[in-house]
């Protein structure tokens, strides 16, 4: 069994991504408002992981900061390994809220905007989502495991949860 | 984005006279004496914002204020949450804090005195008018918090400009970290300001 300890783990940075096959750990640390996509072909074994900032690119910038020019980014990616687009799987994690007023009152609202376009755009890439931990008021940390698409998530204010 | 030595040289006063200003009345504040590091002025990719105070997965508690007026920015000051009850027994002057919501709105109140303090200095230098909004609180992870504070720069700009210091409260050596964060549109009403908008 492939834990955090035994498997080789890239570490993907804010705007940036990870493809990988078997035995790959992905993880990315600290997802507040942003939102991490995790592809997976469980038949083969591929996967990719992404952490997007904003849901859409004003042109010319950035690819993998956005959600509209990343997702699709990532799927050619996976495909160019030997992945099969119709056999891919998303799990998303982030997108919070992370600043409150004094009253309680969210700040910003970039997060939820962020987990609608990433829902919107694995819809209109026909990619079913089948786990995810978004939304709410805390930061988040995903750790990938290639050898079966297991995502876990770890947060302070919460038990590590499996999706 | 780029910034020639001398533009540098007239960011890093302004945010001695500003840092200057707030290390004074956090002093007010709590009755010791803060000090403050040499200010930094740096351009930093956004990416690279999240390890800025230490690890991505570091617990702290970020405050964070708005300003707006002829130019507009962000303050953000961030304590590694080992040092908020610290800091927090110092404000109060006990060891046996009040309730949760006191704390809150002594984070607050820190808050509105070090960025008004910093932002009147920045007044009186360059007779810019700046409001500050209503401090917002998070407490989680650094990278979660210190992405999500500039998210809305992010947009279309891939770096930002900070002025940096660090406060260091009392004999526990308690550090705050002070960053502010001017727009990119900002910079160069400050430099006109300044009278530095000829520097090339």
């Amino acid at each position: 069994m492939i834990n955090q300890q035994t498997a080789e783990k890239i570490i993907v940075k804010m705007a940036d991504y990870a493809v990988g096959e078997q035995g790959l750990l992905l993880a990315t640390l600290g997802l507040g408002s942003c939102v991490g996509i995790a592809l997976y072909d469980s038949f083969r074994k591929i996967g990719g992981l992404i952490h997007i900032m904003l849901p859409e690119n004003p042109g010319q910038k950035k690819i993998v900061k956005y959600a509209d020019t990343g997702i699709p980014f990532l799927i050619s990616e996976l495909e160019d390994m030997g992945a099969s687009k119709r056999r891919m799987t998303a799990k998303i994690v982030g997108g919070a809220g992370m600043f409150k007023f004094e009253g309680g009152d969210p700040v910003m609202q970039i997060g939820r905007r962020n987990v609608e376009a990433v829902k919107n755009i694995l819809k209109e890439e026909n990619i079913k989502i089948i786990g995810e931990d978004v939304g709410k008021d805390y930061g988040r940390s995903m750790y990938f495991y290639l050898d079966d698409g297991k995502v876990e998530v770890k947060s302070f204010s919460r038990d590590l949860l499996i999706i | 984005m780029d910034l020639k030595p001398e533009k540098k040289d007239i960011l890093k006063e302004v945010a001695n006279i500003g840092a200057g200003n707030a290390a004074t009345a956090f002093s007010e504040m709590i009755g010791y004496t803060i000090n403050m590091t040499v200010p930094k002025v740096e351009i930093l990719a956004i990416e690279k914002l999240p390890c800025i105070t230490g690890d991505e997965e570091d617990y702290i508690a970020c405050i964070m204020i708005n300003f707006e007026g002829e130019i507009s920015g962000k303050i953000l000051l961030v304590i590694d949450n080992q040092n908020v009850e610290k800091m927090l027994k110092l404000i109060f002057n006990t060891d046996s804090l009040p309730e949760k919501k006191m704390q809150m709105s002594a984070l607050n109140e820190l808050g509105n005195i070090l960025s008004g303090a910093y932002l009147r200095a920045i007044n009186d230098f360059t007779d810019l008018n700046l409001n500050q909004s209503v401090p917002a609180l998070a407490f989680d992870m650094a990278a979660a918090v210190l992405s999500s504070s500039v998210i809305d720069y992010s947009q279309t700009e891939d770096y930002i400009l900070l002025l940096e210091t660090e406060f260091i409260a009392g004999d526990e050596k308690l550090e705050i970290f002070y960053f502010f964060i001017p727009e990119k549109d900002s910079l160069d009403i400050l430099f006109e300001r300044l009278g530095a908008d000829s520097v090339d």
